[in-house]
C-alpha cells in the first residue's frame, strides 16, 4: 500500500507514572475506515489527542504523509488537513451553527485570504460551511445558536466542523455517542462514504456500527494495541474475546 | 457574544453624536471640555473593548499605551516647535503599537488571572519609566505644546476662544472613526476569529487558528488605538503626566466597559459618558465624590446585567417587527 496518510510508530504518552498510550503502531490510509475500540481507559482518546497535536508524544514517531510532525502545535495539524471531533462536545457556543462551521472552513485559507475579507454569504468558506452542514443533516439549524442545540445535534455539528476544513485525515472520537437511532444510522452511512476519499479513524463503542462500517479494526487495552486486523479477524480473535468482547460475541 | 448595534441602535448613536456636535451652540466652555474628556475616555475604553469584549482578554495594563500615546507629543517636542497633528498622531500610534507588541508578545504567554497580573506589571514598569527617568520630564507631569493644524507650511491657527469647540469636534470625529473602524473589523474574518477565541480558544486552535498571533494582533491594535486616545488627551489638555499610565486608569476603563455593557461594541462609549457625567454631578453635590460614584456603579452593575447598552425601551419592543427572518439572520 502507498504511504500512509498518518502513521504512528511506537507512539507513547506518559502522564507521570501512568502510560496512557504505550508503543502504539497504527497506520491510517486514505480510502480506509479504521476503527479503534477498547474498554474505557484504554487510551483511545489520548491517542486521538496525540494524532491531532493536542498532546505531544513522550516517545515514538508520528508521521503525516511521511513527514515527522510530532512536535507541531495543534493548529498546524488542522491546517495540514487533519480534522477531528471531540468526545466531549467542544464548539463555540455563543455563535451560530453556521459561523462555527465557517470558522473551521476559514482556517484552511492562507492568512492573506483568511482574515481581511468581510465575512459574507458568498464567500468560499460560507459555501463550504453550508455544504458540510447539509452533509451531516444540520442544514435546517444553520442559524441557530450552537449553545441551544440538542446533544445529538451538537455531535453532528462536531462532524460538520471537522469536514468543513476539507481534511484528508479525519479523527472522530465517539461521534455517534448520544445520537438517536435514526441520526446514528445516517451518520454511519456518511462515515462509510467519507472513508472513500479520506483516511478516517473512528473511536466507537457501538460494536454493531464498528463491524458494519470499519475496514480495519485496532483493539486497545491498557494503552497497548492488543490486536489489529480486518473486522473478521478481530471478531474471531481469541485474545480480543477474552479481553474485551466477552464470550457471547 | 459581543454585538454591534443594529439599524435602530446605530441611528440612536448617530443622533447622540449629532447632539454632542451641537453642544457648542448652547453650552459653556466648561461643558465642552467635559464632553471632550468623555470622548477621549470613550476612545480609550473602546480600544480596551477590543481586548475584553471581543477577544476575551482582560488587561490591567492598557493605560500604559494610553500614556505612551500622550507622551509621544512631549517626546516630539524635543525636536523643536509644536509638531503638526499629521505627524504627532501617527507617531503616537506607532509608539503605542510598538509598546503593545512588546508587552503583548510576553504577556500572551499567560492566561486569565496571570495575564491580568502580567499586564499590570508591564503597565507599572512603563509608568515608572515616565515617572522616574528624564524621558518623561518629571513625576509631576509636563506641559506640552499642542500639535498644530499645519500641512506643508500652511497653518490653521485656532484661537483660545474657539479651542474647546474645535477640540470637541475633532475628538468626536476621531471617536466616530474608531467606532466605525472597529464595527467593520468585527465583520471581517479577522474579527470573527477574535470572537471565536473569546468563545472557545482551545477549539479555535484545534480548528487551525494560531491563536497566539491573532491575540497579539488584537493586543497591538488595541494598544495603537489606546495611543490614539492618549494622543487626543495630550492634545486636548496640553499637559501630560505619569498618572496617565497608572493602573487605576486601566481599572477605570474596565469599569466603563462594565458600566456601559460588556456585550456591545458601543458599551464603553456609553460607559465613559456615564462615568464622566456621574463624576461631575457627584463632584458638584458632595465632597465624597468617589463614594457616590462607587455606589452608583455598584447599583448599575448589580441591576443591569448587560450594562447601559442592555437597557431596552419596552414600548419600542411592541412595535411589529419589520421581518421575522431578520432576527434569525443576525450574527
Amino acid at each position: 500500500m502507498s504511504v500512509a496518510a498518518m502513521e504512528a510508530i511506537g507512539l507513547t504518552r506518559r502522564f507521570g507514572g501512568l502510560v496512557a498510550v504505550n508503543e502504539v503502531n497504527l497506520a491510517l490510509h486514505v480510502g480506509e475506515l479504521h476503527a479503534v475500540i477498547g474498554p474505557n481507559g484504554a487510551g483511545k482518546s489520548t491517542l486521538t489527542n496525540l494524532l491531532s497535536g493536542e498532546l505531544r508524544p513522550s516517545a515514538g514517531k508520528l508521521l503525516l504523509h511521511g513527514a515527522e510532525v510530532g512536535d507541531w502545535p495543534s493548529w498546524r495539524f488542522a491546517r495540514a488537513g487533519v480534522g477531528r471531533s471531540f468526545q466531549r462536545t467542544n464548539v463555540l457556543k455563543p455563535m451560530t451553527v453556521r459561523e462555527n462551521v465557517r470558522l473551521a472552513a476559514q482556517a484552511r485559507l492562507t492568512p492573506l485570504r483568511r482574515y481581511p475579507a468581510v465575512a459574507s454569504e458568498e464567500h468560499a468558506p460560507s459555501e463550504a460551511a453550508d455544504a458540510a452542514l447539509e452533509r451531516v443533516g444540520l442544514g435546517g439549524a444553520a442559524h441557530r445558536t450552537a449553545g441551544t442545540l440538542s446533544h445529538g445535534q451538537l455531535r453532528q455539528l462536531e462532524i460538520a466542523m471537522a469536514l468543513a476544513a476539507g481534511p484528508t485525515v479525519l479523527l472522530l472520537d465517539e461521534p455517534l455517542a448520544g445520537m438517536g437511532p435514526e441520526e446514528s444510522e445516517r451518520l454511519a452511512l456518511l462515515l462509510k462514504e467519507l472513508a472513500a476519499d479520506h483516511a478516517v479513524m473512528l473511536i466507537e463503542h457501538d460494536m454493531d456500527v464498528v463491524f458494519a462500517v470499519a475496514d480495519r479494526v485496532t483493539v486497545m487495552v491498557d494503552g497497548r494495541v492488543l490486536e489489529n486486523g480486518t473486522p473478521e479477524h478481530i471478531r474471531n480473535a481469541a485474545s480480543v474475546r477474552d479481553a474485551y468482547l466477552g464470550h457471547a460475541a | 457574544m459581543l454585538t454591534v448595534a443594529g439599524r435602530n441602535g446605530t441611528f440612536a448613536l448617530g443622533a447622540a453624536a449629532l447632539a454632542v456636535a451641537a453642544l457648542p451652540l448652547f453650552a459653556e466652555a466648561y461643558y465642552l471640555e467635559l464632553a471632550s474628556t468623555a470622548l477621549v475616555l470613550a476612545m480609550f475604553a473602546l480600544s480596551l473593548q477590543l481586548l475584553v469584549g471581543v477577544t476575551g482578554l482582560v488587561s490591567l495594563g492598557h493605560a500604559a499605551f494610553f500614556g505612551v500615546g500622550a507622551y509621544a507629543i512631549h517626546l516630539l517636542g524635543a525636536f523643536g516647535a509644536a509638531p503638526s497633528v499629521l505627524l504627532s498622531l501617527p507617531a503616537a500610534v506607532l509608539l503605542a503599537a510598538l509598546a503593545a507588541f512588546a508587552v503583548g508578545a510576553l504577556a500572551l504567554r499567560t492566561r486569565g488571572f496571570f495575564f491580568l497580573m502580567t499586564t499590570l506589571a508591564f503597565g507599572q514598569m512603563l509608568f515608572f519609566v515616565f515617572h522616574d527617568t528624564p524621558l518623561g520630564g518629571g513625576a509631576d507631569g509636563v506641559f506640552v505644546a499642542r500639535p498644530s493644524f499645519s500641512l506643508f507650511g500652511l497653518e490653521w491657527v485656532v484661537s483660545r476662544q474657539d479651542r474647546p469647540t474645535v477640540m470637541l469636534l475633532l475628538n468626536l470625529g476621531v471617536l466616530v472613526a474608531m467606532y466605525a473602524g472597529l464595527a467593520l473589523l468585527l465583520r471581517t474574518m479577522f474579527g470573527r476569529a477574535l470572537l471565536g477565541i473569546r468563545a472557545n480558544e482551545h477549539r479555535m486552535r484545534s480548528m487551525g487558528f494560531d491563536t497566539y498571533w491573532l491575540q497579539l494582533g488584537a493586543f497591538t491594535l488595541a494598544g495603537a488605538l489606546a495611543g490614539v486616545a492618549g494622543h487626543m488627551w495630550g492634545m486636548t489638555q496640553a499637559f501630560v503626566s505619569p498618572e496617565l499610565l497608572a493602573w487605576h486608569r486601566s481599572a477605570e476603563a474596565l469599569l466603563m466597559i462594565l458600566l456601559g455593557g460588556l456585550g456591545a461594541l458601543h458599551g464603553p462609549i456609553l460607559g465613559a459618558f456615564a462615568f464622566v457625567g456621574l463624576g461631575d454631578i457627584a463632584g458638584q453635590i458632595t465632597e465624597r465624590q468617589r463614594l457616590v460614584e462607587g455606589l452608583v456603579i455598584l447599583v448599575v452593575v448589580l441591576g443591569l446585567r448587560h450594562g447601559i447598552a442592555g437597557i431596552r425601551l419596552p414600548a419600542l419592543r411592541r412595535l411589529p417587527a419589520p421581518a421575522p427572518a431578520a432576527k434569525e439572520a443576525a450574527p
